[in-house]
Parts: structure tokens; sequence; C-alpha cells
């Protein structure tokens, strides 16, 4: 299927999605279903470097972060639109990403992971310690008393945005995973030196990459604090953000767009169940167990088994 | 117009004084090295002789300390290593470093479609018969759709030599492709080494199969420690006192 098919298929069945889950009454629903496509952003968008470029991003969380940082941070100053700010914050963590493309000028491996922790520790503490957007006491975002398109409520305003982002994330996944982008982010993945010496423009790709997957994952972020009607740093910095967008396509698998898609989907819908029937402080325990279960016995995720499988049939 | 006559009579590789250090140890020192359009020239020495790393300062994964080197008159010191392929200067690897998570012909791709099209323009579904094509060359053809971890050393080898040729390089080093293979193999690889010499492809070969480096070698030369100690006609080169003593030892 060509990119664009696949753009028309996936924004005409977000915008079925939005539409149609206006008939649902249940709010709930739209707060569990923004989690669960929150972190199949961050996923999708996590992968792009982690999964199709090889190296392992520990920051999410503060990518994620400046993207509900910034849209805080206009929220203060100018006001602007919910486009403006979600535009912003996308653009703030790109540049963010820019930066840790950077770092894999001098290193690889757990020396990146480690730098990319770093990196959110210190941008915690900065936002800790900067007043105008609430310090560590967090900051009150109030959602507007009118909501746009007839919708009913504010979170559903927020819900089809965010069905929407998902679209568009998934479409630059898939996007980059078919283009000769992919396949050079894919030869740097096994062997960078190799890669460098058949042509591929590695630094450049590199950039490129860290720079698409770090927007990303601040386009996640953006409507965050809309969400919440409250930020504060533990919040937006959450682990679990970083812990999420590593296990999710891990466990979906790293080599398509597809891994974090189901990834994502699964681990994100158990960890709302088992919030709902069990209690939310296991949500991380399960990702632990489930993440240990795939790397031992499913290393390459669902995807990688899925296509093995494929492979015996064929023979 | 003037222009382009003047780099056609110019060497391809002109490789002047470069000096390498590693900390106080000095790899190479004040090497020298001409390479003409076409040529195949062989580059022997003991191991540790600085072969290897004069490949890396000609390719751009080392930057020499001093001097430079000139690619169809061009200084390409400061050039990326992708540049210098683009560009037409292709190496392989000593130990094989396929894509591993990518089939034997998508290997040939990358470079097809990296590096490749600098030179000649490819379509889309040209780029995967060209690669089908080098793989033919090489006797890989069957293997096209397998994984490139499960290859042996032998194709291994042979598909490290198969990208350095998918990137259609005027000058490709092979740096120890025939290491451990067989008699009949090395004669394999040598025909195919052979064969780019009527594409004009000009040929650095090091090795240490010396049976191979006399039959293919239109030129030798030798390095010992760091330093250019011979260069010229094969047979004059092999037979000159110091090239025997660094051999064979006093």
């Amino acid at each position: 299927m060509s990119n664009r098919m696949f753009a028309t298929i996936t924004f005409a069945s977000a915008l079925v999605l939005a539409g149609a889950s206006q008939l649902i009454a249940n709010d709930y629903f739209f707060s569990a279903a923004y989690t669960v496509l929150q972190f199949i952003i961050l996923a999708t968008a996590w992968n792009i470097l982690g999964g199709y470029t090889g190296y392992v991003n520990f920051g999410s969380a503060a990518f994620f972060a400046v993207g509900a940082y910034s849209t805080v941070f206009l929220y203060k100053a100018l006001h602007p639109p919910l486009p403006v700010m979600i535009l912003a914050g996308t653009l703030a963590a790109g540049v963010l990403g820019l930066a840790v493309g950077y770092l894999t000028l001098r290193m690889r491996g757990v020396f990146f992971a480690i730098a990319t922790l770093a990196l959110s520790v210190v941008l915690y503490t900065f936002v800790v310690n900067w007043d105008y957007v609430g310090g560590a006491r967090g900051a009150y975002i109030l959602q507007p008393r009118e909501v746009p398109f007839g919708l009913r409520r504010y979170i559903h305003l927020l819900y089809s945005a965010m069905v929407l982002m998902t679209a568009l994330a998934l479409v630059v996944a898939r996007a980059i995973e078919t283009s000769f982008i992919g396949r050079g982010l894919a030869a740097i993945r096994d062997d960078e030196l190799a890669a460098e010496c058949a042509g591929v423009p590695t630094l450049r790709l590199k950039l490129f990459s860290a720079t698409v997957s770090g927007a990303l994952m601040g386009m996640a972020g953006t409507t965050f604090p809309y969400y919440l009607s409250y930020v504060e740093p533990s919040a937006a910095f959450n682990l679990s953000y970083a812990v999420n967008s590593i296990a999710m396509p891990l466990i979906g698998g790293m080599m398509s767009w597809v891994g974090p898609l189901i990834g994502a989907v699964l681990l994100g819908t158990v960890q709302q169940v088992v919030q709902v029937t069990i209690s939310s402080a296991w949500n991380l325990l399960i990702v632990g167990v489930l993440l240990v279960l795939f790397v031992t016995l499913a290393p390459n995720g669902i995807m990688g088994w899925v296509d093995a499988w494929r492979r015996r049939r064929r023979r | 117009m003037a222009a382009a006559e003047e780099t056609v009579s110019a060497p391809l590789l002109q490789v002047s004084a470069v000096t390498k250090r590693f900390g106080g140890f000095v790899a190479l020192e004040s090497v020298d090295l001409l390479v003409q359009p076409g040529e195949r020239l062989g580059l022997i020495g003991p191991n540790g002789s600085g072969k290897s790393t004069l490949v890396n300062c000609i390719a751009g994964t080392l930057r020499p300390e001093s001097g430079s080197v000139r690619f169809e008159g061009r200084d390409i010191g400061r050039e990326a290593p992708h540049r210098r392929v683009r560009l037409g200067l292709a190496r392989s690897f000593q130990i094989p470093r396929p894509f591993v998570s990518m089939s034997v012909l998508d290997n040939l791709c990358i470079p097809l479609e990296y590096a490749a099209r600098q030179q000649v323009k490819l379509g889309k579904g040209e780029i995967s018969d060209e690669a089908m094509h080098i793989l033919e060359q090489v006797g890989l053809a069957d293997k096209s759709h397998a994984m490139s971890r499960g290859l042996t050393q032998v194709d291994m080898r042979k598909l490290e030599l198969a990208r350095a040729m998918a990137a259609k390089p005027k000058l490709l080093i092979s740096d120890e492709a025939m290491a451990g293979l067989s008699a009949s193999e090395v004669d394999d690889i040598l025909v195919l080494l052979s064969g780019l010499k009527q594409q004009g492809v000009a040929v650095i070969m090091i090795e240490h199969v010396m049976r191979a480096v006399m039959k293919f070698s239109e030129r030798v030369a030798v390095l010992v420690a760091g330093r250019k100690i011979a260069d010229g006609d094969p047979q004059s080169v092999v037979s000159r006192d110091e090239v025997i003593k660094a051999y064979l030892g006093e």
C-alpha cells in the first residue's frame, strides 16, 4: 500500500473513530482511550529512534514533559488556541530531539541510554525550580467552558485531538520505515560504520530520526495539562512514560510501525483494566512482568513471533 | 572542458605523506601511494604494519595527523566516509560487517541506493535487479533472500565484497577478502576482482595470500612498521632483500 493511501485510510478512520465515539455516553471511556492513545504515540515515536535506528532512549518522559510544559507556559503567557499549543510543544520537543541526536555522535549503547536518562533528570530539576510554570507546586490549567465542533465535553475534544495525533504518528512512522530513510536507519542499527562506508549519511539520518522521534513524543504531551487540568513535574516526568514507551515496542516488536501499536494497545488496555479492577499501584509491576516474559520468550516481540510463524508456514 | 581533461590524466588516488599516530605509537609514517585509474595494486606487509590503518585513512574512518588524500585530483581529507563512497571510493572490511537484520539482497540495496545513485541513476526496480546481478557475479544469487546473519564465513566475505562493488566505485579497496578461504575460493574471488578491471575499476588488494597477490597485481607496495619500503613491479619487489627480511626475518 502506498503511503498516501495509508495516510488517507488512517486519517479517515481516525475521523470516523472520533465521530462515532460521540455516541458513547460513558465518560470513563474517553479518559481511558485518551491514555491508551497517548501511549500509542509515545511508543510509535520512541520506536523511530529506538527500534529503527537502534538508539535506546530512556528519556521519553523528558520529551513528553517538554510538550506538556510548553502548553503550560503558553497558557500562562499568551493563551493561544489549542492547535497552536500542540504545534509549539511538538516543535520544542523536536529541538530537544535534535540536541539528543548530537549526543549520538559520541555515545551509543548503554552510554547513550544513561545520557538520555540524565537529560530527563536535568530537565525535571529545571522545571521544579521554574516558578513561572508552577515549580514543584504544579500549575492549574482550566479547560475552556465552550467546546467547539458541537462536542458535549472538553474531554471529547481532547480525545478527538489525540485520535488525530495518533493517526499522524502512525503515518509518519510508516512513511519513514518504508522510505529510503528507513532502510538507511536499519543499516545504522545493524552496523553504523558499515552503513557510513556504504554511503549512508549516518549523522544526518540520526539527527533526523532523533528529531522526529522527540517531536512526536512531545506532541503526545501537549494536551496533557488540559486532560488533567493540573500538571506537576512528577506527573509530567513520570517514570511510567519512559518505561512504557520502551516496553510497548519491545512487546509488540520493534522492526515495524505495527509493533508499537500492538504493544501499546495491549499493554495500555491491560493497565487500564487493572487500574479499575485491582489497583493503580499494580501498573508498573504488570509492565515489568510482561517485559520479562517477552524478553525471554519472544525477544522480537509479537510481530517478530508472527513473522517467524509466517516464514515457517511458507516453507 | 580543459579541467575535465586534466582530471582524466591525474592519478585516481594520491596519498601524500600521510602520518597517523595512536598515542605514542606511529602507525603510519609519511606514507605516499599512487593509484592510476583501472590499476590493480597489491598492498602487502606483515601483521601490524599499518595496512588497515592506511585503508581507514583513505576511506575516511580515521583522520591522519598530517598528509593529504586526493581522489581524482580533489582533496578529500575533510570529507566524511559516506561522501568518499559516493565519490567512488569503496572498501570492504577485513572482518565482515553485514547488516544482520537484512537479507543478502537488501544488504546490497543500501550502497546501491545511497552511493551508486550518485554515479548512475537507478530506478526502483533497477536497484534490486542490479543487486541480483552483482550477487550472480559473486556466486550468492541462490542465497539472495537468506538472512545475512546465517551465512557461512566464506559467503560473508563474498557478501562483504559484493556490498563494496554495489557502491559502483572507481576504486575498490579489498581488505583481506581471502583470508581463510580455500584455493578454489581464492580463485573465484580473483576472477571477480579481475573482472572489475574490465569495468575500469581500480583495485587495491590487501592480502596475505601471496599466490593471489602475485597473480592479481600489476604493481605491489610493501608496508613495514608504518613505512612504505618498496613499490613497483611485483616480481622485483618480492625479491628485494628488505622485503624478504621483513617477511621472513634475518
